[in-house]
C-alpha cells in the first residue's frame, strides 16, 4: 500500500468534516472514494488518448484504463485505437518465421 | 526451448475463441509455454485463465535485481508495464536458449527487435504454424478478417499477413 497526502483549505475541510459525522465515514475514506472515482472516470480517456497519440503502447494502455480483459478489446476497436509501431516490424517478423524450427519447441 | 507468452497474446486468443474464429489452446498444448510470475498475476486478475489453464506453464524467474540492472542500462523499459518489462528480461536472459516470446504488444515487439530477442505476434505465429502444416492458411485468413474487421492489428500489417499467406 501507497500514501497520497494533500492539502484542502479551510472551507472544504470544515465540509468534509461535516460529511464525516453525518455519514459516520472518516474524512479520509470520504476522500479515497472521491479520488478513486475521479480516476476511474479518467483512466480510459487518457489511456486511449496516449495510444492513440503514440505515447504509450497497447499494453500499457490497457494497465492504465483499468478495464477488464474483453472491455478493453471492445472499448479499443470503439476508439478505432492503432498501434503506432514502426511498418519495420512486421518484416522482421516475417524474416523471423524462417529461422524457426518448430520442433524444438515441442513438448 | 519454450514459448514465452505474455497477456496481450493470451487475451487475443481468448477473443478468437470466443467468437468462434480459432480455438488455438489444443495446438499450443503441443509446446512447452512458459511465463513470467508478473504475467502470472495479470491473468490470474484478468480471469484469462478461465479460457486456458496455466498450471503446466513454466514460470521463468525474474528478480528484483534483473529489473533494477537492466533498468539501468536500458531506459525505454520505463515505457513499459512492469509484466511486459519482465517478458522483455526473460527474453534477454533466454537470448542464447530457444525461445520464442509470443507477444500482441506491438511495442513490446519491436523493442525486442532492436535487442535481436526473438518475437512474434499471433497473426505471425499463426503463419509460423501454417509453414509447418499445423494450421490451415483458410484459419488464418478467418482470423485477419476478424481482426480488420474490429481494427485490433494496424491496417499496413495486416496488409503484409495477408500477402505473406497468399504466397504459402
Amino acid at each position: 500500500m501507497a500514501q497520497i497526502n494533500f492539502r484542502v483549505n479551510k472551507e472544504i475541510k470544515n465540509i468534509v468534516d461535516f460529511i464525516s459525522k453525518t455519514k459516520g465515514i472518516s474524512a479520509a475514506e470520504i476522500a479515497k472514494r472521491a479520488t478513486l472515482k475521479e480516476i476511474s472516470d479518467m483512466r480510459e480517456k487518457i489511456a486511449f488518448d496516449l495510444l492513440k497519440k503514440g505515447k504509450i503502447g497497447r499494453k500499457k494502455a490497457w494497465s492504465l484504463s483499468g478495464l477488464s480483459a474483453m472491455e478493453f478489446l471492445k472499448k479499443w476497436t470503439e476508439n478505432e485505437c492503432e498501434e503506432k509501431i514502426p511498418d519495420s516490424t512486421v518484416e522482421k517478423e516475417i524474416n523471423l518465421i524462417d529461422t524457426l524450427d518448430i520442433k524444438k519447441y515441442r513438448k | 526451448m519454450f514459448f514465452i507468452l505474455d497477456t496481450c497474446f493470451m487475451n487475443h486468443c481468448r477473443e478468437l475463441n470466443a467468437q468462434d474464429v480459432l480455438d488455438i489452446k489444443p495446438i499450443l498444448a503441443e509446446f512447452s509455454l512458459a511465463i513470467t510470475q508478473e504475467v502470472k498475476k495479470e491473468i490470474l486478475h484478468y480471469g484469462i485463465n478461465n479460457f486456458m489453464g496455466i498450471d503446466n506453464f513454466i514460470i521463468l524467474p525474474v528478480s528484483h535485481d534483473d529489473y533494477h540492472n537492466f533498468h539501468l542500462k536500458n531506459e525505454f523499459l520505463s515505457d513499459l508495464d512492469k509484466a511486459d518489462q519482465s517478458i522483455w528480461i526473460a527474453g534477454m536472459k533466454n537470448r542464447e536458449k530457444n525461445y520464442l516470446i509470443l507477444s500482441d504488444d506491438g511495442q513490446l515487439v519491436n523493442e525486442c527487435q532492436l535487442y535481436q530477442i526473438k518475437a512474434l505476434r499471433l497473426p505471425s505465429f499463426l503463419i509460423f504454424l501454417a509453414k509447418n502444416d499445423i494450421i490451415e492458411k483458410n484459419t488464418i485468413y478467418k482470423c485477419l478478417k476478424f481482426w480488420e474487421s474490429v481494427g485490433r492489428f494496424n491496417k499496413h500489417d495486416l496488409k503484409a499477413w495477408k500477402e505473406i499467406l497468399n504466397e504459402l
